[in-house]
C-alpha cells in the first residue's frame, strides 16, 4: 500500500494529466460528455459517503441537488451573489435538510428510510413547481452568460470541465481520507453490523448524521456546479429522479463503499448512456432499454461492483503468480 | 474488596413472558463471575439488560457506583464495560485487524494508536496469522477468538462474554481458558454465561445459576455443584463433574 505522501502525489499526478488532456480534447460533445462524467462521479462519490460508507440508502439526494442549484441560481439572479458563495449557501441548506431527515428517521431502519428520503425529495419536485414567485414554477430559471471567474461563467467548454474533475478529486480525497481514519472505520462497521457497533462504543446516530450532512452537503455543491454549466434550471431537469437513481446505481456498478467505486461506475456508464441515447435516438426509447438490460448483466456478473471485482482478480493473479514461482 | 458491578433486582417481560425476574447480584473487582441455567433460563438477556441492549421494566445496574440502568450500548461501553455476542457479529467485509481496530478506536483516536492496540490484542487471542483476512473467511472458532479480541480492544473494566465456548474444540477450549486467566491476572473484571460445565466450574470464583428467568442459587463451583436445587432444577438430577 502507497503511504500517504506518495498517494497524494500520484492522485496529483493523475488530475494533472487529465487537466492536460482535457485542453487537448476541441469536440465539444466530447467535452460534454467528459463533464456529465465528471459531474455524475461526483454526486455518486457523494451519495457513496452515506448510501455506501454508512449504509443509509438513500434515493432523494435529487432534493440536494435542486437545493444546490436554485440556491445558487436564485442568489445570483436576485441578489447577485458570486455561484462560489451561493453554493456554500445551497450546501449549508442542504445539510440542515439532511439533518432534519437524519433526526426524523433515527429509529427508522432499511426501506422505511429509504421511502422517506423519496417522499422528501418529491415534496421538493413539487414545491418547485407551485411556489411561482420564488422559484418561477416550471419556467425555470435563466442564468445571464457574463464570463468571468467570480460569476463562475466561462466562455471555453473546458474550464468546467476542469472544475468538475477538481471536485470529483476533492471528494475522492475526503472519502480517502476517511477511510484513514476513526469515522471511516465507524461508518462501515455500522453498515456491517450495527448491534456489534454499538457494543464497542461507536456513536452511531452521529456517526450517522454526519454522513448524510457531508454526503448532502456535497451533493448541493454538485448540483451548483451542473446549475452553472447548463445555464438554465426548472424543476425537470435538476429535481429529477435521475439525480437521486443514477448515482446510487453508479455506486452500486462500481462497488458500494470503495473510494474508487463510484467514480468507474460514472465513468462506465456516463458515457455508455450518452453513447445510446446518440446512437438510437431515432426509435424513442430504445436506447433506455439497451441500458437498463446491460445494467442487468453487470449486477448478475458483478455483484460486488467492478472495482472490488477487479482487486479481488488482481489479487488472485498476483498470489498465484507467487505459487508458480516458490 | 471494591465492588464493580451491581445489579438490583432486574426484570424484563417481553408481553406474558417474565424474561428476567428480580435478578441481583454483586461482581468485585478482578472477580469472574459465571452465569449458568438451561437453554431460555434468561442468561443472555440479563447481559442485554446490563448492556444497554434493552431497558429493564424493573431493577437497576450500577457499573462503579454510578447508575447505567437505561443508558445507551455505547454509552456503557464508553464508561468501561463491553460484552460480546452469542451469535457471533463480525464485521464481515472488514479485516480482522480492522475490525479489532474498531474496537481499539474507543480509547484512540489516531488510527497508528489503534493499531498497536488491534495488533497487541490480535496476538494475544492467537489470530494474528489471519489478521490480514476478511472476518467473514473465517471458521467459527475463530470468529469467537474475533468476537473477544474486538471487546478486548476497547480497554474495558469489565468484559460480559457470552459463551464464548460454544463451536470450539477442546484444545480451543483450553486456550480460551488460559486466555481468560491471563486477562484477569491483567486486572479485568469478567462476567462470563457459558454452556461448557468444565470450563466454567475450572474459571469462575463465584457462580450465579439462573432457571426461568430467576436466580435460584449462587456461591463457589463447589457449592454449586452440591446444591440440591441447583441439581434438581438445572441437571435434572444427575450431575458429574470429572
Amino acid at each position: 500500500m502507497l503511504k500517504k505522501g506518495g498517494f497524494v502525489l500520484s492522485a496529483g499526478l493523475v488530475v494533472l494529466l487529465m487537466v492536460a488532456l482535457i485542453y487537448q480534447i476541441k469536440n465539444k460533445y466530447y467535452l460534454d460528455i467528459l463533464f456529465m462524467t465528471f459531474f455524475w462521479a461526483s454526486l455518486a462519490a457523494a451519495w457513496n459517503i452515506s448510501g455506501g460508507y454508512a449504509g443509509q440508502f438513500s434515493l432523494g439526494h435529487a432534493a440536494y441537488v435542486g437545493i444546490g442549484a436554485y440556491s445558487t441560481a436564485l442568489l445570483y439572479i436576485n441578489f447577485h451573489v458570486s455561484p462560489w458563495i451561493g453554493m456554500v449557501v445551497g450546501g449549508l441548506f442542504s445539510a440542515l435538510l439532511a439533518l432534519f431527515i437524519g433526526v426524523i428517521t433515527v429509529k427508522v431502519r432499511g426501506p422505511f428510510y429509504t421511502l422517506i428520503t423519496i417522499a422528501v425529495a418529491e415534496l421538493l419536485y413539487i414545491s418547485a413547481i407551485q411556489l411561482k414567485e420564488l422559484t418561477h414554477g416550471s419556467e425555470g430559471v435563466s442564468l445571464p452568460f457574463k464570463p468571468g471567474w467570480v460569476n463562475m461563467t466561462f466562455r471555453e467548454r473546458e474550464t468546467y470541465v476542469v472544475l468538475a474533475l477538481l471536485f470529483v478529486a476533492l471528494i475522492y480525497f475526503i472519502t480517502k481520507t476517511m477511510e484513514r481514519r476513526r469515522i471511516g472505520y465507524y461508518l462501515i462497521a455500522i453498515r456491517e453490523n450495527e448491534d456489534a457497533a454499538r457494543a464497542l462504543g461507536v456513536p452511531v446516530k452521529e456517526m450517522k448524521l454526519l454522513a448524510t450532512v457531508l454526503s448532502a452537503f456535497l451533493t448541493a455543491v454538485g448540483g451548483a456546479i451542473y446549475a452553472m454549466y447548463i445555464m438554465f434550471i426548472e424543476p425537470d431537469s435538476v429535481l429529477s429522479f435521475a439525480f437521486s437513481i443514477q448515482p446510487a446505481l453508479m455506486s452500486i456498478i462500481g462497488g458500494l463503499g470503495t473510494s474508487l467505486g463510484p467514480l468507474i461506475g460514472s465513468f462506465v456508464l456516463s458515457p455508455l448512456d450518452m453513447f445510446l441515447r446518440e446512437s438510437f435516438s431515432h426509435i424513442n426509447g430504445l436506447n433506455l432499454l439497451i441500458y437498463g438490460f446491460l445494467l442487468v448483466l453487470f449486477v448478475l456478473f458483478w455483484p460486488e461492483g467492478l472495482w472490488p471485482n477487479a482487486v479481488r482478480v488482481y489479487r488472485k493473479w498476483r498470489s498465484g503468480g507467487v505459487e508458480t514461482k516458490s | 474488596m471494591a465492588l464493580k458491578l451491581k445489579v438490583e433486582r432486574l426484570t424484563k417481560r417481553f408481553g406474558g413472558l417474565t424474561a428476567v425476574r428480580d435478578v441481583s447480584f454483586e461482581v468485585r473487582d478482578q472477580e469472574i463471575l459465571g452465569i449458568i441455567g438451561p437453554n431460555g433460563a434468561g442468561k443472555t438477556t440479563l447481559f442485554h439488560l446490563i448492556s444497554g441492549f434493552e431497558r429493564p421494566d424493573a431493577g437497576r445496574v450500577f457499573l462503579e457506583g454510578q447508575d447505567i440502568t437505561g443508558k445507551s450500548p455505547e454509552a456503557i461501553s464508553r464508561l468501561g464495560l463491553t460484552r460480546t455476542f452469542q451469535l457471533v457479529k463480525p464485521f464481515g467485509k472488514m479485516t480482522v485487524l480492522e475490525n479489532v481496530c474498531v474496537g481499539a478506536f474507543l480509547r484512540r483516536s489516531d488510527l497508528t494508536d489503534a493499531r498497536a492496540v488491534a495488533e497487541d490484542v490480535v496476538e494475544l487471542v492467537g489470530l494474528k496469522p489471519f489478521a490480514d483476512q476478511p472476518a467473514a473467511t473465517l471458521p467459527i472458532g475463530h470468529r469467537k477468538r474475533l468476537e473477544l479480541a474486538r471487546a478486548l480492544a476497547t480497554e474495558p473494566k469489565i468484559l460480559l462474554l457470552d459463551e464464548v465456548m460454544g463451536g470450539l474444540t477442546p484444545a480451543e477450549i483450553g486456550q480460551m481458558i488460559d486466555t481468560i486467566r491471563r486477562l484477569r491476572e491483567g486486572g479485568l473484571t469478567i462476567v462470563i454465561i457459558e454452556h461448557h460445565m468444565r470450563a466454567i466450574m475450572s474459571l469462575s470464583d463465584r457462580v450465579v445459576v439462573m432457571h426461568q428467568g430467576e436466580k435460584i442459587a449462587e456461591g463457589t463451583p463447589k457449592e454449586i455443584a452440591q446444591d440440591s436445587r441447583v441439581i434438581e432444577a438445572y441437571f435434572g438430577g444427575e450431575l458429574r463433574f470429572a
